[in-house]
């Protein structure tokens, strides 16, 4: 059907659309898994993702594919992604099945990859904190790979899926020199001498003080996203530079190999470090929402486009993070399906004796699906979780924020930050290392968010407190606009605690900032 | 129409003339009118000025919004400029290929609004939308890309004129998504 006849004939389906569209427009997400109290296998029986199973049943004779499985399952997320379930193949033929394993009742993991490696088509199999990745060869049969699931040592089977639509949640800035070139200016004669700090909104926006952000100790925030660029002049002294972690042949390995610290990949990484914690007072550049932080750089995304690693490797790279000790883990990143790896490398990395260790944030992530509904990507979905924060992306206008009547419920997870037209850091289109984020969205709202939690959290005595005693603290002292369903992250309360004593706890804190 | 209905005798001309003017009034009623919401932004040449994707939405190629009574839709009529290495391609190649449908939201929303990506926002804007834009090849042969296309009518302060900013979303694990301004020419 060609454009015309494709458009004409969709016409009463957009009035339709559009009436929904007026009458309201609500949030369409399944609960996940993580967040049901029968967990991923929602009846006796399953193993794996509806999808999964559905497609693989579907084969009868044909080829596995893994591109058309990961297809098929993000299709349970939207319309959009229902509507394109048959995708051309690949011109080097079917992408072979790669499947993250969980151990059967009784299983060991251990005894599950030992099993799995005897299996005929597997040939090679990884090994993680809670599952074990099996990559098949193409010869494995539909059939076959039906039987393997259904063993008693699998537990549950999801694909490890990657690449188009699990991508980083924003688009390369779009430069445009004239609307900004603060990164041009020399020092200000004024603390803090970052010429472009007059022109980060979302520091005004959000209470930030440079002379409080000073004094905040560093807290180490893991920035798992396509590397950072630790030779940049306004993060080279916050990057933790040497990963001595995973340096095998994963996947996980060797885009941290490439791409960790050397500035030579997709600039998302080192777009959010800056953000998060780009250095103050350095007379170039931005500063970052808590300038003295350490930042930990794990790649989960492919060089070439911010396209997603695998879902083991994102998961890997949340428990690395947990085993660093990482205070944040800031995940600008989104993708559309409920994957038990990744769900439960959140879980642990945020519940348990982990509970008030850290604190995980994305962004929240959404699109516009065409019956123009709205959609929440993953992993915002898992706000189901104590230990997660979504940042909502919000623009510099709007009505003036004010304190509420009654603080907001920090169950949601969901907290409104700066998500457009911020001064990040760069590693491209720029000779100076610096751009105007024009589409930021839910990535720099996460930034700004885990900025936001570092800069609390290492402002004593709030260094005393835990992770869930943050969260609280943000919800309570955020702001509301008239404008925004979502409450506004807000750090201006800060300055109340130079009225505490050095032996300040952190109840007393709480206390003092009535938000106990 | 109401000269051809007119016949012969007065009484015949009479009733005959009652009926055009029926048939006038419901030919009328039914004629579809563009939603005065999108008309400011109908019938007058546009220019991409900036661009993240700029294979889809080439900088500085013109396009014009022309509303299309037969379908109740709004056509893209691209131009490309050659000088300017401003060429449309697949769909937008050809004029007044590609139609819109109107979403009418309960407002018209800002750029930096839209910039934020923040879908429950975006659900507010009027709006003009297509599915399955062809826009360039995918990078599997014999494949190409598909778009949702999205403009979000920009009005601007007052006395600017009309601009809008066009989303490419795209649902097919075979592509990426961006987005470019149309101003004002």
């Amino acid at each position: 059907m060609t454009t015309r006849g494709r458009a004409a004939g969709c016409r009463w389906f957009f009035l339709a659309a559009a009436f929904a569209a007026v009458i309201g427009n609500c949030v369409i997400a399944a609960v996940p898994g993580i967040c049901r109290d029968e967990g991923y296998v929602e009846s006796a029986g399953e193993r794996a993702p509806r999808a999964l199973t559905a497609y693989v049943e579907s084969l009868g004779q044909g080829a596995f594919d893994l591109r058309s499985a990961c297809t098929q399952w993000a299709a349970a997320f939207s319309n959009r992604h229902r509507g394109i379930v048959q995708i051309p193949m690949a011109a080097s033929g079917p992408v072979p099945p790669r499947l993250i394993l969980f151990p059967g009742p009784g299983v060991e993991l251990r005894q599950l990859a030992e099993w799995t490696a005897m299996r005929r088509h597997v040939h090679r199999v990884e090994i993680g904190s809670r599952f074990v990745v099996a990559s098949f060869t193409s010869g494995v049969s539909a059939r076959e790979l039906h039987e393997f699931v259904q063993e008693p040592q699998v537990g549950y089977a999801e694909p490890d899926c990657d690449g188009p639509d699990f991508a980083t949640s924003s688009f390369e800035p779009a430069l445009d020199s004239q609307s900004n070139d603060c990164w041009h200016r020399p020092a200000r004669l004024a603390f803090p001498n970052d010429p472009c700090i007059d022109d980060l909104w979302g520091h005004s926006r959000i209470g930030w003080d440079s002379t409080i952000a000073a004094r905040s100790l560093p807290r180490l925030v893991a920035i798992l996203d396509s590397g950072v660029d630790a030779s940049h002049e306004d993060l080279s002294l916050n990057v933790v530079r040497v990963l001595t972690h995973d340096t095998g042949r994963s996947e996980g390995g060797r885009l941290n190999a490439r791409c960790a610290t050397s500035g030579r990949c997709y600039p998302h990484g080192t777009e959010m470090a800056g953000t998060i914690g780009g250095r103050m007072d350095n007379g170039i550049g931005i500063a970052g929402v808590a300038p003295n932080s350490d930042l930990l750089p794990i790649v989960i995304s492919r060089p070439e486009q911010g396209k997603l690693a695998r879902l083991s490797t994102i998961a890997h790279a949340i428990d690395i993070a947990a085993a660093r000790g990482a205070h944040v883990i800031n995940i600008s990143a989104r993708w559309p399906v409920d994957s038990r790896a990744v769900g439960e490398a959140i879980l642990a990395a945020t519940s348990g004796r982990a509970a008030g260790q850290r604190l995980v944030v994305t962004g929240y992530a959404t699109s516009l699906d065409n019956d123009e509904t709205v959609r929440e990507y993953f992993p915002s979905q898992y706000r189901c979780l104590p230990g997660l924060l979504a940042g909502v992306p919000g623009d510099m206008g709007g009505d003036d924020l004010f304190n509420p009547a009654t603080p907001p419920n920090a169950t949601d997870g969901r907290i409104r930050a700066p998500g457009v037209d911020i001064v990040v850091t760069t590693t491209e289109n720029s000779e100076r290392g610096y751009a105007l984020s024009e589409a930021a969205g839910a990535s720099s709202a996460a930034a700004y968010v885990s900025g936001a939690v570092a800069l609390v959290w290492g402002s004593p005595p709030l260094n005393k407190c835990d992770a869930q005693q943050i969260k609280r603290l943000l919800f309570c002292r955020s702001k509301s606009s008239k404008s925004s369903r979502y409450p506004w992250i807000n750090v201006d309360f800060l300055g109340e605690l130079a009225k505490l004593g050095a032996g300040a706890d952190c109840r007393t804190a709480m206390d003092a900032l009535g938000c106990s | 129409m109401l000269a051809y209905l007119t016949t012969h005798s007065g009484r015949h001309r009479s009733a005959a003339g009652a009926l055009a003017v029926l048939l006038g009034c419901a030919i009328s009623a039914m004629a579809a009118e563009p939603d005065p919401l999108v008309s400011p932004w109908l019938g007058r040449e546009m220019r991409v000025g900036t661009t993240n994707m700029n294979d889809h939405l080439p900088l500085n190629g013109r396009l014009t919004f022309v509303y299309d009574a037969d379908d109740d839709v709004v056509r893209v009529c691209t131009r490309s400029i050659p000088a300017l290495r401003a060429t449309w391609r697949m769909d937008l190649a050809v004029p007044c290929n590609v139609a819109l449908n109107f979403i009418r939201g309960s407002r018209y929303c800002s750029r930096q609004e839209v910039n934020t990506g923040d879908a429950e926002v975006l659900a507010t804007c009027h709006r003009l939308r297509s599915r399955d834009v062809a826009m360039h090849p995918a990078a599997q042969k014999d494949a190409v890309e598909l778009h949702d296309m999205i403009v979000f009518l920009i009005k601007g302060a007052e006395g600017d004129r009309p601009s809008a900013y066009v989303l490419l979303d795209s649902p097919a694990h075979l592509t990426h998504a961006g987005g470019g301004d149309i101003v004002p020419q």
